[in-house]
């Protein structure tokens, strides 16, 4: 068992489930909410990419591109 | 390290990494319009999105990072030489892969006998798209690792030789972000 790999799962969870709760409590298109639910997925998304698929050991380029493809999506999302 | 750190040499190798990068605009393209559509038509939508099972998409969201966790285990593990362990944490990532495919088709079949099946709206036909295309990939993550188990058992991988393990856990993760964007924009945003 990877220590990192365990912190990673336990912090995801808690967010995972601060995502849903605020998403339950606001039941119309709060703009903070909104704000708050994005930014969450986004490091569970980097989270996820950088520590279990090791985007942390490739080419600053390859994390680049993911970083500015999550925060664009983020972004976009958020506005439409 | 070296070889990693090269542009051309991502962990788990070039091609899965442009495969991920593809799967991923695809969907985040295709959830920016699903956003679009919903703010055009909100009252629709949002009736249409409290009609989804928000506990079983996030029993699901759970399963499928916790599986993550598991394939993520399975490379430390090889590259720590410990095979047999390895092995049985593949068992746990397919088993709760096994898991995620079941409850979605329950989730499924819940809908269906609903009547919101696929073209009962704009909503459910997003739904239907997005879900289904994600299940697939899914199940092909299963076949991948079911491959990778056996070559696994044989005793093909070790400390030195995992490369085809390392490519088949990137495209496993990579149904985990695919799943975490659907879940957020198609459960949770309103």
């Amino acid at each position: 068992m990877n220590r990192k790999n365990t912190i990673l799962w336990v912090v995801l969870m808690l967010m995972m489930l601060f995502n849903f709760w605020l998403a339950e409590v606001s039941q119309t298109a709060v703009n903070w909410t909104l704000l708050v639910i994005l930014i969450v997925t986004v490091i569970k998304f980097l989270g996820i990419a950088f520590q279990y698929m090791e985007l942390k050991d490739a080419h600053r380029r390859w994390k680049i591109i993911f970083i500015v493809f999550i925060l664009s999506f983020a972004v976009v999302a958020g506005l439409v | 390290m070296e070889k990693t750190k090269s542009f051309l040499y991502p962990p788990g190798g070039i091609l899965i990494w442009i495969i991920v990068l593809v799967e991923v605009l695809t969907f985040g393209i295709a959830l920016i319009v699903f956003r679009t559509y919903f703010h055009q038509d909100y009252d629709v939508f949002l009736a249409s999105q409290n009609m989804l099972s928000k506990n079983i998409g996030l029993f699901n969201t759970i399963v499928l990072i916790t599986s993550g966790f598991f394939m993520a285990t399975v490379i430390v593990k090889i590259k720590q030489s410990r095979i047999k362990e390895a092995v049985k944490w593949m068992f746990f990532t397919i088993g709760t892969g096994l898991l995620f495919l079941f409850v979605k088709g329950w989730e499924y079949s819940i809908k269906i006998n609903e009547g919101h099946g696929f073209g009962y709206d704009d909503f459910f036909d997003f739904y239907w798209m997005l879900t289904s295309f994600h299940f697939i990939h899914v199940l092909v993550g299963m076949a991948i690792l079911s491959v990778l188990l056996f070559k696994l058992r044989k005793g093909d991988y070790g400390a030195s030789n995992f490369l085809d393990i390392e490519t088949g856990g990137v495209f496993w993760h990579m149904c985990d972000l695919i799943w975490i964007l659907l879940f957020t924009v198609l459960y949770l945003l309103h």
